[in-house]
């Protein structure tokens, strides 16, 4: 299983090489009479955004507590910009923003008084707690509701507000669970860049959500828990820096092909299927100009070369075909 | 306001409104027009005095009330409306620490009462003075200066409404965090557990009327002052209590050593009303019978077990202890206190237990009760964890609760009824009997239903132990 950091694994950025955001070790959880989460470590590196997917009672919503030090796990740490999460639990939530699934709202208090506690309880004071209401309002939209009792709004208002409440504080890490859920088309794709917003503003966002083409919009990861055991984690096509799947087609067969590819540096997974080779190989158009002029020098027929690109449900539907392989 | 403790200022918020900062005083005013009629009704023959008599009773009796019946349940509900609201995690999850947390919610959710609290107060306090001044009421009827009795009064109800409803909060919490159904249960327990400990302090202390004097530690101590500064200390101890609980709620890790201090402290605080050895023996059964509150609030929790258990076999004992039930911590500081008890007891001159105590054997006591007595604890404690590991978890407490009453009550009785009294160690320490009267020694019946209790939980723990979890899931 490729990790984000490790070769041929996930993204090579700037901030790659800096602390993971957030690193799960050998976390274990238990219920009185099942273990919800098995073992599992993962790195999320700063600035990405990681949609964490799985079936019914994978284990999601419980790491997604584990790591907002709301649980505490029998075994294993987790570790906040390299703080153990659970060791001082006060601090972690200084650089954590948490959405549960099942939120709730101090209903009879205005958005802006909603959001003035939020801001107030994370330490914001005087100004700065005024400076935080007014950004995040900004942000969420929220303006022409800020007069408005919690319990007034609708749906989408209220994910929003919650949403406001969870990044007042402006936190380097942001989890979401089910974010989206109740919200309608549009709200959903508002939604959407004010993730990816957040993202450029230099959070790092975990997104657990069961609607596969939304978490694809933003994405630059995916998780992928089922029962309670993390079955994949790889960095998602096309996402900056991270290797992508392309198709090689010649005009006529050619018998060495496979063997041509496979001693290009950065090429693995070779798989020739007629007159098309897949294979996986470093993201960026330098790479393919290369590769071109090399295939060609060698008279390589070479009709076209495309990049293929491998989606979150892809690799969702993969890895659920490769359990099912599974004895 | 912005520098406010972020919880006492979302109660400000919500609770006083300018509506109902202007309906409190006009209640109380009414209530001041009602005891002024009957003040001044045909035949009551000072009406001034009784006006101000009942000005005083109404300030400090409505306080007592307001605190008893309304502030206890809005502590009780602050954390457990937070939770069926779905709004706790996001307060567990700021970065407000456990102390600002305990007073913001102790002071902020009963904000409304206390600003009513504080009307009453400053009702009797001014009606006491004018009382005094006027009539020299307070002089006559309490044998104390003014100040006195304004100083015992105003410490005392403040103390009094800190206890109850820190101790309510702290109930409905460590209750409400076994996260079952029946919350409006919790909270209605809490209340009533609260109230009846209430009513006991109040009947305790109630004669005020004389110059009352209470020997504590053969110390001769003006009663009213000793009441007021026993239910302060006790105070502090439930505010103590409440952080601890709401550290525990906010994932911060905690010692399981403030209860077994308290207990601990009770002990001795009850020791000194019981003079010679019997102090001792006292102290002792008061840290064991302290036990069983942690035990029934919180109840015993498998995955906690299980993380003790792993950490023992691993010798981590800074962990086993973290994870170290309440109850557990109390009931091996309790084996101490009872060794301490039954060697005061057998070095007692003449092997005769003090003045508090009829003369007993000493032989006898320490092994026919207080022994039999640990033991039986024991064994009750270790049927409370093999009732909360039944299938039926939920109802473990109502389960236990029937056992207790069959085992201490109805089976005793019988006994008693049927003239089989040597039977009766076999369920109740029995203390009034001398040792020679027995086949066998008291204490072998208690040890070995702590046997027979022991293999019982062992064998209803095979449904939690780590090897089935770890058996794969697919």
């Amino acid at each position: 299983m490729p990790f984000p950091g490790d070769p041929g694994g996930g993204m090579a950025t700037d901030a790659g090489q800096s602390a993971p955001a957030i690193a799960v070790e050998q976390l274990i959880f238990d219920y009185p009479t099942l273990r919800a989460l098995h073992d599992v470590s993962f790195i999320v590196e700063p600035r990405s955004v990681t949609a964490l997917v799985g079936p019914n009672g994978a284990g999601k919503t419980t790491l997604l507590r584990c790591m907002a030090a709301l649980e505490t796990p029998f075994a294993g740490r987790v570790l906040i910009e390299g703080e153990d999460a659970h060791d001082n639990p006060r601090a972690s939530h200084r650089r954590l923003g948490y959405l549960s699934d099942f939120f709730g709202l101090y209903e009879e208090l205005s958005v802006t008084r909603c959001l003035r506690h939020a801001a107030a309880m994370h330490g914001l004071r005087g100004e700065d707690e005024r400076v935080a209401v007014e950004r995040v309002i900004g942000q969420l939209d929220l303006a022409d509701l800020a007069q408005r009792p919690a319990g007034e709004l609708s749906r989408g208002q209220r994910q929003r507000l919650a949403i406001a409440q969870a990044i007042v504080h402006q936190p380097a890490i942001v989890l979401l669970d089910e974010p989206a859920s109740g919200l309608d088309p549009l709200a959903r794709h508002k939604l959407s860049d004010l993730l990816l917003g957040l993202r450029d503003e230099g959070m790092t966002l975990i997104v657990s959500s069961h609607i596969l083409a939304e978490l694809e919009d933003y994405s630059s990861h995916v998780l992928v828990m089922d029962q309670g055991r993390l079955v994949e984690h790889r960095a998602i096509a096309g996402a900056d820096g991270a290797a992508v799947t392309l198709a090689l087609e010649v005009a006529a067969p050619c018998v060495d092909l496979a063997a041509r590819l496979a001693a290009v540096a950065g090429i693995e997974d070779v798989v020739v299927e007629g007159l098309t080779a897949v294979f996986r190989a470093p993201a960026g158009a330098s790479f393919r100009h290369d590769l071109l002029r090399r295939l060609i020098g060698e008279g390589v027929p070479v009709a076209g070369l495309a990049e293929r690109r491998l989606g979150l449900r892809d690799i969702y539907r993969e890895v659920a075909r490769g359990d099912e392989g599974q004895p | 306001m912005s520098t406010m403790n972020p919880e006492l200022r979302r109660y400000l918020w919500l609770e006083l409104s300018p509506a109902r900062l202007i309906a409190m005083p006009l209640v109380i005013g009414a209530l001041m027009l009602l005891v002024g009629a009957w003040a001044f009704q045909a035949g009551q023959p000072m009406g001034g005095a009784d006006l101000l008599e009942g000005f005083t009773a109404l300030g400090s009796t409505g306080f007592a009330l307001l605190v008893l019946f309304w502030g206890a349940r809005l502590s009780a509900n602050a954390v457990i409306r937070e939770i069926a609201d779905r709004t706790w995690d996001q307060q567990r999850l700021s970065s407000t620490g456990a102390w600002a947390m305990t007073w913001g919610k102790l002071i902020g959710s009963t904000i409304f009462v206390w600003y009513g609290c504080l009307l009453l107060l400053v009702l009797a306090c001014v009606s006491m003075i004018l009382w005094q001044v006027f009539h020299g009421g307070v002089g006559l009827m309490f044998h104390a200066p003014l100040w006195v009795v304004l100083a015992q009064m105003i410490l005392g109800l403040l103390a009094f409404a800190v206890l109850v409803l820190a101790s309510v909060m702290l109930i409905a919490m460590t209750a409400v965090a076994r996260r079952e159904t029946g919350r409006q249960l919790d909270v209605s327990i809490a209340q009533i557990v609260v109230i009846l400990a209430a009513l006991m302090l109040f009947s305790s202390f109630s004669d005020r009327s004389q110059d009352a004097r209470i020997l504590w530690y053969g110390l001769d101590l003006d009663a009213m002052w000793f009441a007021v500064a026993s239910v302060a200390a006790f105070a502090a101890w439930a505010v103590v209590g409440l952080w601890r609980r709401m550290r525990v709620e906010l994932q911060v890790r905690n010692w399981p050593v403030l209860w077994p201090v308290f207990a601990v402290f009770t002990g001795i605080w009850c020791a000194g009303f019981v003079d010679g050895v019997g102090s001792v023996v006292i102290a002792a059964v008061v840290v064991l019978l302290a036990g069983y509150v942690p035990a029934v609030l919180e109840q015993p929790d498998p995955v906690r077990l299980r993380r003790l258990l792993a950490a023992m076999r691993q010798r981590d004992m800074g962990t086993a202890l973290r994870f170290m039930p309440l109850w557990l911590v109390n009931h091996v500081v309790a084996l101490v206190a009872v060794l301490i008890a039954s060697a005061a007891l057998l070095s007692a001159d003449g092997n005769t237990a003090g003045q508090g105590i009829e003369r007993i054997d000493g032989l006898a006591f320490a092994a026919g009760t207080l022994f039999a007595f640990y033991l039986f604890v024991t064994r009750d404690l270790l049927l409370l964890v093999f009732a909360a590991l039944g299938k039926g978890g939920r109802r473990a407490f109502a389960t236990w609760l029937l056992w207790m009453a069959v085992l201490y009550g109805l089976v005793p009785m019988i006994l008693a009824a049927t003239g089989l009294y040597a039977s009766l160690p076999v369920f109740v320490p029995v203390w009034n009997i001398s040792l020679i009267d027995f086949a066998v020694p008291p204490v072998v019946w208690p040890l070995l239903e702590v046997a027979a209790a022991l293999i019982l939980v062992r064998w209803r723990w095979r449904r939690f132990a780590t090897a089935r979890l770890d058996a794969p899931a697919r």
